[in-house]
């Protein structure tokens, strides 16, 4: 049976874990997430939504004639913080979407909903699945964890001091199509990169719980995440400079930004700090520009 | 103590009744203008909706002016309105300013009233026996006051679609208005709105029927003429009767959750969303989609849809309303509104709009 997935939502280590979970569970699986290039599918959704939504929904629509089910996460709550408003509507563009272009009838269009306060039970969704896919519950293999393992180790003993620290959202930072190229500039350019997911949340989470007040909390789990790898990156290990990576539009990192700019001035002898503002660009001249200038600042480098 | 509050509809004229019943002295920002709205986009960025662009603005001019205590209204999430204040606070302390903040919870929970309590720990010390016993008093002259206002927009938007002069509605709105802000006490709060009422309602008539809309959206856009760039006074020079849910009274009672009516047609306008969105988005998106469904059954020539540019929920509502559109045959016009917008296009949009619905009604288009 294949089984479309957004890839870009793979990034995302509830769905991941997700996927394997249900991969061991129906090995004869073959999972498809690449959308094809060129899809010209007129969506329902509007100029200004984010470049990362308008990506899943058209891959989505992509997927959905090549496949015999598509698997659609409504992520609502990951840690006990919500995530973006687009994800909770992400099944229903989706859907909107291929009643325009027409779904093929025999594709099963499923919902998956991670509404979770705490760790993942990846098994427990994968279960859920299983069980809508083939009409029965799964004979659960020993050695399944129960729940999904994080994927997140601290690196404690990794010396970032010459490297960029990206952050951002964990699909934008790894997704080359929704990245602008950037970690792989940085390579090619002889820099080491490390990113806020090599933190595990729980400690991004607590440092970015240091500018909560009373109902004033940050709500959205990809802005604590932000916010605390921008702290740890200026006050706990310092690399050699920060990047963020916005998706044009994003209403999380509009407001995030302001207060990570903040922060920024307000610190003594802080490290260079840039934001490179993603979107469907094919062009990479720009970005060549700005990183390239941002480098010479890491460096120090000054005209005379 | 000198406190101000952003322009919300008519939620200043609450807020100010309030602040002159308790005998508290208060700054009124200058009427949001496009300063106003260059101000707030010069210091935040691109992508952070209108709304907040505007609040800083007018925060900014009554900083100016002498004001160091911000009332703002709050929300929860997943709406970045939620995170308003204290996004705003930080730009403020960056500009060094010192400002002291009371938040209006929009949602009343354990939090929201603690950090109430906080808030006002210190601004009670500047509060002086003769405040504290207005003050009950001051929230219902508020309150009384502000919902005048509701009254009268809703007869203005009614009889500015059917007046032989629209534009002697906008005079007898705003005098009305003021009349309602002047007002000292109950008696004469409602001789002001009565005779306000009666003006709007004698007006001369032109004998046409007029198109009726239904104006969804968020919920800010929605109330502030300044940022809806006064959609519906537009449409009512252009003989469209506009109806919208959206008040600063229903907001307010709505995050109490204390009016069961109020909370019981909620879910009902959640279900009439359900067919489209089956999942609840966040802030007035479900609400959008289920008011525009509302309209299509009530017989409405058409749907106006008013949001700001980056607006989260209701870019998700717009590509379903256009679905809606599509499903119950009513025309739906979505407007996108930023910082740069100027009232020509919106005139241009609105002029094009009220064609299609006209044409409709005649049976030239279906």
């Amino acid at each position: 049976m294949k089984i479309g997935l957004i890839g870009e939502l793979l990034h995302v280590e509830a769905v991941a874990a997700v996927k394997d979970a249900l991969s061991r569970m129906a090995p004869d699986i073959e999972w498809v997430h690449d959308a094809v290039q060129k899809d010209a599918t007129q969506l329902r959704l509007e100029g200004d939504a984010c470049y990362p939504f308008k990506k899943m929904v058209a891959g989505a629509v992509s997927l959905a004639s090549r496949v015999d089910a598509l698997l659609v996460p409504r992520i609502i709550r990951l840690d006990d913080y919500l995530m973006c408003p687009n994800f909770r509507a992400l099944p229903d563009m989706v859907r909107l979407s291929l009643e325009r272009t027409g779904v093929p009838e025999r594709t099963l269009l499923l919902t998956l909903e991670i509404d979770a306060s705490g760790p993942v039970d990846a098994a427990c969704l994968a279960a859920g699945v299983f069980n809508r896919l083939f009409g029965a519950p799964p004979m659960t293999p020993s050695g399944i964890n129960r729940t999904a393992a994080s994927c997140i180790d601290e690196f404690r003993d990794k010396d970032i001091s010459a490297a960029i620290a990206l952050i951002g959202h964990p699909y934008v930072l790894m997704d080359p199509r929704l990245n602008n190229g950037v970690p792989d500039l940085l390579h090619r350019l002889g820099h080491e990169t490390v990113c806020s997911r090599d933190i595990a949340f729980k400690t991004l989470s607590s440092l970015a719980g240091r500018h909560d007040f009373f109902a004033k909390t940050l709500y959205w789990r990809s802005a604590r995440e932000v916010l605390g790898a921008f702290i740890y990156f200026l006050e706990v290990r310092r690399p050699a400079g920060i990047i963020q990576l916005v998706p044009f539009n994003c209403g999380v990192d509009a407001l995030l930004r302001i207060e990570l700019a903040s922060l920024h001035k307000r610190m003594q002898n802080p490290v260079p700090y840039m934001v490179i503002v993603c979107d469907a660009h094919t062009q990479r001249d720009h970005v060549l520009t700005r990183v390239e200038a941002f480098l010479d600042m890491v460096h120090g480098i000054t005209l005379n | 103590m000198k406190v101000t509050f952003p322009h919300l509809g008519s939620m200043y004229i609450f807020c100010k009744a309030m602040a002159e019943t308790a005998g508290i002295p208060y700054v009124l920002p200058a009427p949001t203008s496009n300063h106003t709205r260059e101000v707030g986009e010069y210091h935040t960025n691109e992508s952070v909706c209108l709304p907040l662009k505007v609040i800083l603005g007018n925060l900014l001019d009554a900083i100016e002016n002498g004001a160091d205590t911000v009332v703002m209204v709050g929300s929860g999430p997943p709406c970045r309105l939620g995170l308003y204040d204290r996004m705003l606070k930080i730009i403020l302390r960056d500009l060094g300013h010192d400002i002291r903040w009371l938040t209006i919870p929009g949602m009343f929970n354990r939090k929201a009233l603690l950090q109430n309590r906080e808030e006002t720990r210190e601004l009670r010390k500047e509060l002086s026996p003769g405040n504290y016993v207005r003050f009950p008093w001051a929230m219902v002259m508020g309150w009384k006051k502000m919902l005048w206002c509701e009254h009268l927009e809703r007869t203005a938007a009614e009889m500015r679609a059917k007046a032989q002069d629209p534009a002697q509605v906008d005079r007898l709105l705003d005098k009305g208005l003021c009349g309602i802000d002047d007002a000292k006490g109950v008696r004469t709060l409602s001789r002001a709105g009565k005779s306000a009422l009666a003006g709007l309602r004698d007006i001369a008539q032109s004998g046409k029927t007029p198109l009726r809309v239904m104006m969804v959206g968020e919920v800010y856009t929605v109330m502030e003429p300044s940022i809806n760039m006064d959609v519906e006074r537009r449409l009512g020079h252009l003989g469209v009767a506009v109806h919208r849910s959206s008040y600063f009274s229903t907001h307010i009672r709505r995050g109490s959750r204390l009016d069961k009516t109020l909370l019981k047609e909620r879910q009902a306008l959640m279900q009439l969303a359900a067919p489209y969105l089956t999942y609840d988005v966040g802030a007035e998106c479900n609400f959008s989609v289920a008011e525009a469904v509302v309209a299509a059954r009530q017989g409405y020539d058409g749907v106006v849809h008013v949001y700001p540019f980056s607006c989260m929920p209701e870019t998700n509502a717009a590509a379903v309303l256009s679905v809606v559109s599509e499903a119950l045959n009513i025309p739906v016009l979505p407007v996108v509104i930023d910082r740069q917008d100027m009232g020509l296009r919106i005139d241009t949009q609105l002029e094009a709009f009220v064609d299609i619905m006209v044409w409709r009604k005649k049976g030239r288009i279906e």
